[in-house]
């Protein structure tokens, strides 16, 4: 958030300029719980959303019905009960939030303060109705501006479904298909939210966007839907999330992210995860089942999944590359941090589909607690993919005798020019490097944040300036009490 | 939309109750009642479908289709005296004992008779059979399918601090009277505390026949002993062979495996093993050569429940034109089997385009103080070392052949006996110099 501050001067600046801002219509209504046909209708008029997209979410929904959960994860939770869950709620008015930082969680607190973050934010974050109001709508206006004069399309998902439904038809579900899997066929149904991001040929984005500047996201939707193009010669940086905490009273989140890249484009993704993950006894926490798949249609395109994973109580997410286009390439960095009794079961997909394509993966697990972490990955080399050259490491590390760390990677490989290299370690932070750094007075709080920075470095060093200085901070944060 | 996980297919059982009277041990009440046991056991659970994890990589669909009813005997001289005679390694002294078509042959072999060694064929024993047949908790279908139609096999126990001096080798050989038929043979060895003992294992069979080799091993290493098993899987091309084994390991012992897979249609090797004691060590070794519609499936399991052993795993694959192998390696430390060392590698050379190598090499660690590694590669043979041989004045067949070779060998260094790592660096040029020529 480090790049925010200037923003935020020219937001006060502005919010003068635009006293009301652009306000959309908030309603307190609530679907009624559970998940039927009737409910999708209220969705979709509530977005008022075109006839072609209600009956899309009515299809998805009927897939759904006919699906089942997938267990093949390593993640145990109690058997959700779909009907028991709220699926469309507008967002909360500023009145019903704390009127000010002295009735917010001190933990919560505490934790802004490590991350170094401004108390005016920290009153936005923790959702204090503040006297002058800090007005998103107005930093995206400027942004939005900004973005707009080079052409390029960045708004709500519902927005675009108006605006520009032609783009939408086109690639909605096109590389996620409804049927992928139970989460996505379930998200296809109910999405409330997300993003939409087209970059134009030949542009290159001039600034990282993120949806912490786009109108609507006080809260983060429960089902998210994101799709981004990035058109032949583009260019675009987009981050997710927020290295601060965040609390939100919907505990299952089933978001799905879709990316397109044509000929010579480039995609770079990066998340920040820092949901609920629970409390010390592992109650309570976010379950987020998570699809994100990019395709790179075009010759020469790329597409880039960074991902620091340290919230929820369940995480299961595998960030993919269908690589079709020829010379494409696919990387995934990948940092999860488990402790308590968190459970992350995340990894990638390379798909090689395109001559001379490549994909790199590096997947860094950390487990503390009673924790699981496992990284699941699939390398796999279809018969016409020439020269596919792929490497992934995946290391992890144990921090404490009751957590585990699990590796499952899948390699098929069917063509005879594939270079095809996976390895992995499994070990603790070593007696030596413990000792070393307390013996030169550090704490050994910040002897392990230390150890596992240095640890993460190949993936941290992936991340955008404004991502990297907090995430930093927030592995240490995520590893407290864990050692000593 | 699901598909079912488990197939069945009803033949099996009726065509159970057909041959039931006829199987070895059919005048014994509580054989029969074992078997009985055993064949509901598998009707029960069914025939694990593609959707089933552990079998992704092999399709047990033609099972679901087709019943291989027990292999009946077979005497005819001239065939058994050829595949016997390319099974048999005349150079390495020792006893051999000889399976034909699932039953034992008294004529070829001869029994080992050493001090310390009780050697005991399972049809010559109604005992050594039952314990043979005894149900196990958690036992595969296929190891249920197993026990109700195994017509034989052989039981080893060697005593408190016995060193054989000799291997002993089996041969288990398919002749040409097996068509869609099985051979399904049960091994047991009890190893006692502080012994040691080789075992070499081939596996043959006639060429154009579809039979179904099927044996399923239990391995128990007492204290300090030292165990190691060879195989030769030279299956007919057409064969299905099938090998489950169980190793538990005691305290300070070694169990060693390595193994050659050369033959049949769909090979599947399962090694499944655990540590019962502290200091112990397993080391899996393999080759596998594939073409022409073979497809090898290795799957190893080590259960790491004990504290400060040692296992490690070399798998290397081969695949020429229609060649398809999978390795799935799963290595499991528990909570407590703190200071456990754990490697598994497998590397993979795909020599052709229609040749094609699954690997899934699996660390499920729940310990902190380890040190757990994997490795696994798939590519084709380095332009720059067959470059190298070729301006050396080699040509490409032989160059490659070098190369590919010297790939496999890796995992045989190990074998300290020096005519049996040659033969099976012979039989892996063998098959290497069949490509040359196909």
């Amino acid at each position: 958030m480090v790049a925010t501050e200037e923003a935020r001067q020219t937001v006060e600046k502005v919010a003068e300029e635009y006293k009301y801002g652009f306000v959309t219509e908030i309603e307190t209504e609530k679907a009624p719980k559970g998940l039927n046909e009737d409910v999708i209708r209220f969705i979709s008029a509530k977005k008022n959303e075109p006839s072609w997209l209600l009956e899309w979410r009515l299809d998805a929904y009927q897939k759904w019905l006919k699906m089942e959960e997938p267990t093949w994860a390593m993640v145990d939770y109690p058997k959700i009960d779909f009907q028991d869950i709220y699926y469309y709620a507008a967002p909360k008015s500023a009145e019903d939030g704390p009127k000010s930082l002295d009735e917010v969680d001190p933990e919560l607190l505490r934790t802004y303060e490590k991350l170094g973050i401004s108390l005016k934010e920290q009153e936005v974050l923790s959702g204090v109705a503040v006297d002058i109001v800090f007005d998103s709508v107005s930093v995206a206006t400027t942004f939005r501006k900004k973005l707009k004069e080079v052409g390029i399309i960045f708004c709500s998902i519902s927005e675009a479904a108006h605006d520009y439904p032609e783009l939408m038809k086109q690639y909605l579900g096109s590389v996620v298909p409804v049927t992928d899997n139970f989460y996505s066929a379930l998200n296809s149904a109910v999405f409330t939210d997300g993003t939409f991001v087209y970059i134009p040929k030949g542009v290159r984005c001039p600034m990282e966007l993120s949806t912490y500047f786009r109108i609507n996201e006080a809260n983060t939707g429960q089902f998210e839907r994101t799709i981004i193009i990035a058109d032949e010669g583009s260019y675009v940086s987009y981050l997710e999330g927020c290295t601060a905490p965040q609390r939100d009273e919907n505990q299952l989140h089933a978001a799905v992210v879709e990316l397109v890249t044509h000929d010579d484009a480039e995609i770079k993704y990066s998340t920040v995860q820092n949901w609920y993950p629970g409390d010390k006894d592992g109650k309570g926490g976010i379950y987020n089942f998570v699809t994100k798949r990019g395709a790179c249609r075009g010759k020469n395109s790329k597409i880039s999944w960074t991902q620091v994973e340290t919230g929820s109580a369940i995480t299961w997410k595998y960030p993919s590359c269908l690589l079709i286009g020829d010379n494409s390439v696919g990387e995934f960095y990948s940092v999860a941090i488990t402790n308590n009794y968190q459970q992350a079961d995340t990894g990638t997909k390379m798909m090689h589909i395109g001559k001379n394509t490549s994909s790199t993966i590096i997947s860094k697990g950390i487990s503390a607690g009673h924790s699981q972490a496992t990284y699941r990955g699939l390398v796999k080399v279809m018969p016409g993919a020439e020269n596919a050259r792929n490497f992934t490491q995946c290391d992890s590390l144990l921090i404490g005798d009751l957590c585990g760390a699990h590796t499952v990677p899948y390699i098929e490989i069917k063509n005879p020019t594939a270079q095809v290299e996976h390895e992995a370690t499994t070990s603790k932070i070593s007696d030596e490097q413990l000792f070393y750094c307390l013996q030169r007075g550090l704490e050994i709080e910040d002897a392990v944040a230390l150890i596992v920075n240095g640890f993460c470095k190949d993936v941290m060093k992936q991340l955008p300036m404004e991502f990297a200085v907090e995430a930093q901070k927030l592995l240490g944060i995520s590893l407290e009490g864990s050692v000593g | 939309m699901t598909l079912k996980l488990y197939l069945d297919n009803p033949e099996i059982g009726s065509g159970f109750d057909a041959v039931k009277a006829s199987l070895p041990g059919a005048d014994q009440a509580d054989l029969n009642q074992l078997r009985g046991d055993a064949m509901t056991q598998f009707l029960d659970c069914g025939i694990p479908g593609p959707k089933v994890e552990e079998w992704k990589y092999t399709s047990l669909n033609f099972l679901a289709k087709e019943n291989y009813a027990p292999a009946l005997r077979n005497d005819d001289q001239d065939e058994i005296k050829s595949l016997f005679q390319r099974a048999y390694m005349e150079n390495i002294a020792g006893p051999v004992v000889v399976f034909i078509n699932g039953y034992i042959n008294r004529e070829l072999s001869s029994y080992p008779d050493e001090k310390g060694l009780s050697f005991t064929v399972l049809s010559e024993n109604t005992e050594a059979f039952r314990a043979a047949l005894e149900t196990k908790e958690g036992a595969s279908a296929l190891n249920n399918l197993n026990r109700a139609l195994a017509t034989d096999g052989y039981h080893i126990d060697i005593s408190a601090g016995t060193h054989l001096k000799q291997p002993l080798q089996i041969i288990h050989i398919a002749t040409s009277a097996t068509d869609m038929r099985s051979l399904r043979t049960r091994t047991n060895i009890m190893a006692g505390a502080n012994c040691k003992a080789e075992i070499i294992e081939t596996f043959i069979g006639a060429e154009g026949e579809r039979y179904w080799g099927h044996m399923i091993s239990d391995v128990k290493l007492d204290e300090d002993a030292d165990v190691t098993i060879y195989q030769f899987q030279l299956q007919g091309k057409q064969a299905i062979h099938m090998m489950e084994l169980h190793a538990s390991v005691s305290d300070r012992a070694t169990f060693t495996h390595t193994s050659l897979q050369l033959g049949a249609e769909i090979s599947r090797t399962e090694l499944i093993n655990s540590f019962t004691g502290e200091y112990a060590q397993i080391n899996l070794r393999g080759a596998y050569l594939g073409r022409v519609k073979q497809s090898h499936d290795i799957f190893t399991r080590i259960n790491h429940d004990m504290p400060n052993c040692q296992s490690d795993q070399l798998y290397r694959g081969v695949l020429d034109e229609g060649g398809k192998s999978a390795f799935q390696g799963k290595v499991v430390v528990a909570r407590d089997a703190q200071k456990t060392n754990a490697d598994q590698s497998n590397k993979n050379l795909l020599l052709s385009r229609k040749a094609e190598a699954n690997s899934k090499p699996e660390l499920l660690i729940y310990a902190d103080d380890v040190k757990c590694s994997h490795g696994a590669t798939v590519g084709e043979l380095d332009a720059d070392q067959l470059f190298y041989l070729r301006s050396r004045g080699m040509d490409e067949v032989a160059a490659k052949g070098l190369l590919v070779a010297a790939f496999v060998s890796e995992v045989f260094d190990n074998i300290a006996d020096e005519t049996l790592r040659t033969s099976f660096r012979e039989k892996t040029g063998d098959w290497l110099s069949h490509e040359v020529t196909a």
